[in-house]
């Protein structure tokens, strides 16, 4: 049974994003930086200002053919944190008062009407003991010959190799669930690993020390 | 960053931090940019105030002399006002320093001017100066780092694929490139967004 008609649900979705990429990071600057003065997140709002950016393409490197005949709408980045495939703590990142972690990219095309969502991925990282190591939310780059087997818009729970269908999301409802949600309410401990949970880490312990 | 003479470095964005940080009371401000890019930081600076708080209301001012500028503030005006004070010389603050009474106002003022002028302000407007305090700015630059972000970036992304550029773009062109987030990342930075859609 092909997946194709849930991989258009989640995705045919009209989102609500400012038309320029600036705006769009200095939305998300703001609610960082609102996070940053209600300590949600452990970094100052200076901290915000660098390790938030704001990349364009380079125009030196733009193809001459495209720059000439204006042909070229650009693209940009929009990064919070270090570039961290290692998952390493030491690279910049933004810090949740639970000590969850999290970076993000997003990769967005202004058009002459608005701006268009070509990719994301957000990664939010767990201290040890609630469950699942992090969750990734990605959007692939549309139109891949793979279309029909991959999902385009997915989540990674905590495995690179494992993913599920995930709503399209606005960079802003993405940052918004990770400031405010994918943790545990007030007070409350985590749940005490079942009987499964606990084996299925233990084997993990000993694959891993193989 | 604070510089000798207690002038502090901020971008744009970091000064409209300071001014929402500091709003509700009345205030003053000066902010020294460039000759000839007052017009683009004023309205960059409205941008950046509207993005932190689009309910604040904000009204850019340029009367090209103080005498002007005290005859519009003499009208009612928003929370935040922003002067393009650049063309202003000795007479100028000297007159808006005698007069500052009028200045005076519930909100902030914030002057948008040149070294030139602000050490014009310095030299003819001892208590304008008093009132600005530590709150004088010099404009650096927004994203002093990009280039370094940038390499830093390719080459993370380099380490983690274990692929050099040229065989991405290669792949891109092809339509053969694996379509994960950081592969996009990757042309954007390269410069190749043209082969975003080649999946």
């Amino acid at each position: 049974m092909s997946l194709a008609k849930l991989q258009v649900y989640v995705t045919d979705r009209q989102l609500d994003l400012p038309h320029r990429a600036k705006d769009l990071f200095r939305t998300l600057r703001a609610e960082l930086i609102e996070a940053s003065n209600a300590k949600a997140i452990q970094e100052s709002p200076q901290d915000v200002f660098r390790r938030l950016q704001l990349l364009a393409e380079p125009p030196a490197q733009l193809l001459d053919h495209l720059r000439a005949n204006n042909l070229h709408e650009h693209a940009f980045c929009i990064l919070g944190g270090e570039k961290n495939q290692a998952r390493d703590h030491g690279a910049h990142h933004f810090q949740r008062s639970d000590d969850a972690w999290f970076d993000f990219s997003i990769v967005v095309r202004e058009r002459s009407e608005h701006l268009d969502l070509l990719a994301y991925d957000f990664e939010l990282r767990f201290p040890p003991g609630l469950g699942v190591p992090f969750l990734r939310f990605d959007l692939n780059l549309p139109h891949h010959a793979n279309d029909e087997r991959d999902i385009r818009c997915h989540l990674h729970p905590g495995s690179d190799d494992i993913l599920v269908p995930a709503p399209l999301m606005t960079p802003s409802e993405l940052l918004t669930l990770f400031l405010e949600g994918a943790q545990l309410p007030a007070g409350r401990a985590p749940r005490a690993f079942t009987a499964f949970e606990a084996a299925w880490f233990e084997q993990m312990y000993v694959l891993t020390r193989r | 960053m604070t510089l000798g003479g207690g002038v502090t470095r901020a971008s744009v964005g970091e000064l409209a931090l300071r001014l929402i940080a500091i709003r509700g009371a009345a205030g003053y401000a000066a902010y020294l940019v460039a000759a000839g890019a007052v017009p683009d930081v004023i309205a960059e600076l409205g941008e950046e105030l509207a993005a932190f708080d689009p309910a604040l209301a904000v009204e850019a001012l340029g009367p090209g002399s103080g005498e002007l500028l005290l005859r519009a503030l003499a009208r009612p005006t928003r929370e935040i006002v922003v002067v393009d004070a650049a063309a202003y010389g000795d007479r100028d603050w000297g007159l808006l320093d005698r007069r500052r009474s009028s200045l005076a106002r519930a909100g902030l003022l914030v002057f948008v001017t040149t070294p030139a002028s602000f050490e014009a302000l310095m030299q003819t407007a001892p208590n304008l100066a008093s009132w600005l305090g530590a709150f004088v700015f010099e404009q650096a630059p927004s994203a002093p780092n990009n280039a370094m972000v940038r390499e830093q970036r390719l080459a993370a992304l380099r380490t983690w694929a274990q692929k050099s550029d040229q065989d991405v773009i290669v792949a891109a062109t092809q339509g053969v490139l694996p379509a994960d987030p950081a592969y996009a990342e990757w042309l954007v930075l390269l410069g190749r967004g043209d082969l975003l859609d080649n999946g």
